[in-house]
Parts: structure tokens; C-alpha cells; sequence
């Protein structure tokens, strides 16, 4: 595990390593408290479950909101939970930020767009708010 | 880099934490058929008998390795790789192959694959929900930019279309044949 840390924060030096532990994925940290894996196949039946609802619009977007992404097969390939929303006044636009289990290489702090290319590309955002 | 070294680093801790990141299953095997480093074996083991037996033979050796069994065995993403590999590139050998990485002790992404080769599920008997997809691996790319791919399905192997993907359900006979298509995917089933 520590070795995947380092590569990791070396491919990602603006990650931060939050814990290290294979006994769960991303799905798992997001929806079953770090108990488990489980597969991203059951994401939609997990949101519709929990009630969740789609962020149409990312001024919306708040901490604790969970980011969907998507590979180039438009398949689900990770999620994460929204940490911060910071807006970018130079550029006039947000930065998100988020909490993340990278497979089996452990949790880390980065920017939603700042992922192994493996996990795809933040493509919706989702939330349990009313 | 010859076959040697991409072998090894197929092998290498890197290689490893790189596929690992993904988070399950599907996803594992997709991120397996988009690298350049597998794609290149498979290229060459479908032309090279000497590089086949290879593949094979670190199989034998992987998996006979010893380990503590506290933890996943480090052999789990090379079985993985290598077995997806001869599945899709030397497939008279998969469930040879199959059978002895199913007896390597503590595997997940390597374990999960043999098991769909050994016992495939009731998919494969009519029930054509598609459940789980393996992707197949992508060899061309025509000049126009389309994607394009080539493959030389087993006798008697069917394919159709599936939500814009090539899947079992055609029935094709076993020639070769090069069709346009974002990607191919194959059932379950079909193992």
C-alpha cells in the first residue's frame, strides 16, 4: 500500500493521502462506510434507492454531494464525495474538490478532475438533499 | 521494448497500481483492454507460438508462488492480465490456463475471470441479459479515424448488437471479419 501511495502522489503531487486500505473500493466508502466493495454496476439501483437526486446545476453543489464518473465507454468507473466547492473568481468558475478511494491503492483528497485516467472523467454530480 | 520487457512490466509494481485503481470488476477489464502494453502482447502471442508458451508458462510459475496468505496474492493483476490475454488470444488454451490460476490462493480480479471461463453462467444457455461485459481488445484503427477492429471469432461463437456494441448473438462461422464500432464487448455468457 505504501508503495502505491508513492506512485500515486507521484503521477498526482497535488492528492492528498487520506488512509490506506484495500478492504473497500470507491462505491464502498461512498455508500456502505468503508465496509465494503462494491461493484459500479449497482450504482443507479443504490441512488434510486436512497433517493437521490441529479445536481442539474453545479452552482447546486455542496459538500457531501457524491461525484459520478464515467470512462470513455460511458460506463460508471468511479465516485466520490464532494469535500469543497471553491469558486475561482480569476477564471469565473468552481473548483471541486473531493474524497475519493482509488481502487485498491487507498483514499485520497484531490480535485474532482485530478484522477488516475483509468477512473474516467466526473461526468454528474448527485445528492440526497430536498 | 520486445515481449520480454512487456512482460515484465506487466509484472512490475507500477503496472499493478496503475490497473488497480479502478473499482471493480468491469471496469478492471475495461481498463485492461485499453493498454497499449496488452494490446501489444496480444498482437504478437496471436503470431507467435514461442510467446504464447510464455504466457503460459508465467502463469504456471505465478501461480505456484507462495504467499501470505494474510493478504491478496501480488500475482493477482499479472494471472489477470495474462489470462484475459490467452482467453482472447490463444483461446484453445484459456481453460487450461483458467484452471490453474482458479488454484491460486487469494486472487480477486484473476479469480473473478477464471470463474466466468469455467463456469459460465446461465447466460450462455439463452438467457440474453447481458449482466457483465469483458472487453475485447481493440488491434486497428482505420485512416478515416473510426474506430476499427479486427477479430477472428471461434466456430460457432454468436454475435449481435447490443446497446451499440457488438455482443454474442450473431451467429458468425468462425471466419475473420473487421467491423466499425465504438467497442466490443463480449457476454458473459459467451465464456
Amino acid at each position: 500500500m505504501s508503495a502505491a501511495k508513492d506512485i500515486v502522489l507521484k503521477a498526482h503531487p497535488n492528492a492528498r493521502a487520506r488512509s490506506l486500505s484495500s478492504m473497500y473500493n470507491c462505491m464502498g466508502m461512498v455508500f456502505a462506510t468503508r465496509r465494503t466493495w462494491v461493484e459500479p454496476e449497482n450504482l443507479r439501483m443504490i441512488l434510486e434507492d436512497d433517493g437521490y437526486r441529479k445536481v442539474l446545476n453545479e452552482s447546486e453543489l455542496q459538500a457531501g454531494d457524491v461525484v459520478v464518473y464515467r470512462d470513455d465507454y460511458g460506463e460508471v468507473s468511479h465516485v466520490g464525495i464532494v469535500t469543497e466547492v471553491r469558486p475561482n473568481l480569476a477564471e469565473a468558475t468552481r473548483e471541486v474538490f473531493v474524497l475519493s478511494q482509488w481502487g485498491q491503492d487507498g483514499e485520497y483528497f484531490h480535485r474532482a478532475d485530478d484522477v488516475n485516467p483509468q477512473l474516467g472523467k466526473p461526468s454528474e454530480y448527485w445528492t440526497e438533499r430536498v | 521494448m520486445n515481449w520480454q520487457e512487456a512482460l515484465e512490466e506487466i509484472q512490475s509494481v507500477e503496472f499493478d497500481v496503475n490497473l488497480n485503481v479502478v473499482s471493480g470488476t468491469n471496469a478492471f477489464f475495461r481498463a485492461v483492454a485499453r493498454e497499449p502494453i496488452v494490446l501489444g502482447i496480444y498482437q504478437e502471442m496471436r503470431e507467435s507460438g514461442e510467446l504464447r508458451e510464455e504466457i503460459l508458462g508465467r502463469v504456471y510459475d505465478l501461480a505456484a508462488q507462495e504467499i501470505d496468505l494474510r493478504y491478496e496474492n501480488p500475482n493477482d493483476t499479472p494471472l489477470a492480465v495474462y489470462l484475459w490475454l490467452t482467453y482472447f488470444g490463444a483461446p484453445d488454451f484459456a481453460a487450461m490456463t483458467a484452471v490453474r490460476v482458479d488454484q491460486a490462493p487469494q486472487c480477486w480480479y484473476a479469480r473473478k475471470l477464471s470463474r466466468r471461463i469455467l463456469e459460465p453462467p446461465p447466460s450462455a444457455t439463452g438467457n440474453h441479459q447481458v449482466q457483465e461485459t469483458l472487453s475485447r481488445p481493440k488491434v486497428a484503427r482505420s485512416s478515416s479515424g473510426n474506430a476499427k477492429y479486427t477479430m477472428a471469432p471461434r466456430a460457432g461463437e454468436t454475435w449481435r448488437m447490443y446497446r451499440g456494441k457488438l455482443v454474442a448473438g450473431q451467429q458468425m462461422q468462425g471466419e475473420r471479419m473487421t467491423v466499425s464500432t465504438d467497442d466490443f464487448t463480449m457476454t458473459q455468457g459467451a465464456l
